[in-house]
């Protein structure tokens, strides 16, 4: 039955009834608020099935294990891990998203991995993942969505102390519905680097939680979104300082380039006793087309003095100054928009699909 | 032959009046020295050949190679022979510098119907113009100007120059912020750059360039208009002895 190896996981009997009811709750109104929550309800308790492609996981140090047949050991690190996670907030389209599950993956890393791992979503469905780096493992990881139906992807990360992965996620196909949800928690001198990309697509919510748990972890989280006619994409990103000594930076850069609506709200949240954090966002949005709506919010929660925080957010257009130095180089003046264009999403790719992404965002530009 | 002639050229910036009845005439093969005190129009003249906007022409003619300059788009004035080296090179994260040399080189191709550099040949020439410069070939692939010192953006601008040759290369103070062995580097470019069927106008506040690329004549800018030409000479008088015997 859908959803149940998830819930016995869990060790929750009923997922639904939970996010149901969260989902009613004014906080959940409040972070909804730009986007009707009921269609992606909907969305998600009439998917079914779901399939991720996995490669490289043949390699010394990795273990991957479907979520219906954990051995005891995988089973106790996955419920720790989200006991663990659980102490922050709550996804509740997460949890039913769970509860609907059909499969599910369970990546156990240890030491350090070479090849990188690739988890390619190719149909629609509910596909969670659960990826769990033991003490000093280094990794890459790559999840894309190809899914041409909607798609549900719920990604838990723990990363274990003095561990560090490089992940990149990337949503790059014009898919009619897409929830995404990203959970990482990071213990003591654990590094953590995202690079998170969005191209397109006509309703999209991307869910990223980054919790430091740990003193002297550090966490970089990037990306680029482009939101087309027609499209809608809200982005929610939250990095929790839970203990001191710890840095996050963020720069999400984001272009709209058609009739469509872009939200990106970006918390960060300094607990008291988180000494010494020292947190940065930055958020910039380029309106390239006079009818795309770019709309920015970031948000400082700090209950301690000691700490070191920026955050910016614009809403702008292209520089004028360099639109002039190229078209007086020659570049016809609408070439000269894109290549800024693309220059300005360009900056916040990286990792080993940096070019896929970029041909991409190329393509989807006026 | 006439590469450019510029007649009693009147220019706004918002509205204020700027350039007040320039005139200057450039043949092939020279190259012409602007001088001039502070806010005397001199980047005002550079912009305005290179189509900035932002600055208005009111009255007057520019010719380049014949043509009306003043009714061109930028990048028409471009593909015809006009270049502008900047006296603030402009930063562009995310756009490689060879991204764009290939993008700026394609466009004059194409303009002009000429075939398309191929990737190799381009980048074969991109890295020997590179290197007469001293600029090392991993500075093709950081951002265009990212993070370059004002050294390095002064000899990017000349390496745009010498990949594009242009008819006149118009370089706005770019000896300011230059320590000697970069404004040697950067003359040598320039020097290598003179043909007998092209031109420069060098913009500056200080005589010392002109001891490495010897202008043909030198111009004194002052209240908007051109009040003094001259020899070389002319040029070595006012650094000794400043602007203030010319009348204005």
């Amino acid at each position: 039955m859908a959803g149940d190896v998830t819930q016995a996981l869990l060790e929750e009997a009923d997922l639904e009834s939970a996010a149901a009811l969260a989902l009613a709750e004014p906080l959940a109104r409040e972070l909804w608020k730009y986007t009707p929550v009921q269609g992606f309800v909907d969305a998600v308790r009439a998917a079914t099935g779901g399939r991720a492609e996995l490669s490289g996981c043949d390699q010394p140090g990795v273990r991957v294990l479907p979520l219906d047949s954990l051995d005891a050991e995988s089973k106790a690190l996955l419920q720790q891990a989200v006991a663990r996670q659980r102490l922050a907030e709550r996804y509740p389209l997460t949890d039913l998203a769970w509860a609907r599950a059909a499969g599910g993956w369970f990546v156990s890393i240890s030491g350090a991995v070479a090849e990188p791992l690739t988890i390619r979503y190719a149909e629609p469905g509910v596909v969670p993942l659960f990826v769990h780096l033991a003490a000093g493992a280094r990794a890459t990881l790559l999840e894309r969505a190809d899914a041409d139906g909607f798609l549900a992807q719920t990604t838990l990360v723990a990363v274990d102390d003095g561990a560090e992965l490089e992940h990149v996620r990337q949503a790059l196909q014009p898919g009619p519905g897409h929830y995404s949800s990203l959970n990482v928690r990071l213990g003591a001198n654990a590094r953590y680097r995202l690079n998170h990309t969005v191209c397109g697509g006509r309703r999209r919510r991307a869910e990223v939680h980054v919790t430091l748990d740990g003193r002297g972890a550090e966490a970089e989280l990037g990306g680029a979104y482009l939101v087309e006619g027609g499209g809608h994409l809200d982005q929610q990103v939250v990095v929790e300082h839970r203990i001191g000594d710890t840095v996050s930076r963020q720069t999400f850069h984001g272009i709209g380039a058609g009739k469509g609506r872009s939200v990106f709200n970006g918390r960060i949240h300094i607990h008291p006793h988180a000494a010494r954090s020292d947190a940065r966002l930055n958020n910039r949005n380029l309106a390239v087309h006079p009818e795309a709506e770019m709309n920015t919010k970031p948000e400082l929660e700090i209950y301690t003095d000691d700490v070191r925080c920026a955050h910016g957010a614009t809403v702008g257009q292209l520089s004028a100054d360099a639109q002039f130095y190229l078209v007086s180089r020659g570049i016809p003046a609408a070439e000269a928009r894109r290549l800024l264009s693309h220059g300005f999403v360009r900056e916040c790719l990286w990792g080993p699909w940096a070019d896929a992404a970029a041909e991409r965002f190329r393509a989807a530009l006026p | 032959m006439k590469l450019l002639q510029v007649e009693n050229l009147h220019v706004n910036v918002q509205g204020e009046p700027i350039l007040k009845g320039l005139t200057l005439s450039i043949d092939a093969g020279e190259v012409h020295a602007i001088m001039g005190p502070n806010g005397s129009g001199k980047s005002t003249l550079a912009a305005v050949l290179a189509g900035r906007p932002g600055y208005e022409p009111v009255d007057g003619e520019v010719r380049f190679l014949g043509e009306d300059l003043m009714a061109l788009e930028p990048e028409a004035r471009a593909h015809l022979g006009m270049f502008l080296a900047f006296q603030y090179p402009v930063e562009i994260p995310g756009v490689s510098n060879m991204e764009f040399l290939k993008a700026a080189l394609d466009s004059h191709h194409a303009a002009l119907g000429r075939p398309q550099a191929s990737a190799v040949e381009f980048m074969k020439r991109v890295r020997a113009l590179a290197a007469t410069l001293d600029l090392s070939p991993e500075f093709l692939k950081r951002g265009v100007n990212e993070g370059f010192s004002g050294g390095e953006k002064k000899r990017n601008e000349i390496l745009q120059m010498l990949l594009l040759e242009p008819r006149l290369a118009v370089l706005d103070e770019t000896d300011s912020g230059l320590d000697i062995d970069a404004l040697q580097v950067v003359a040598a470019g320039v020097n290598g750059f003179r043909r007998d069927d092209n031109g420069v106008l060098l913009i500056t506040h200080y005589q010392r360039l002109l001891d490495h690329i010897v202008p043909d004549q030198v111009h004194v800018l002052s209240g908007g208009r051109i009040v003094q030409s001259g020899d070389r000479t002319l040029a070595l008088k006012l650094e000794r002895e400043g602007y203030g015997w010319l009348a204005t």
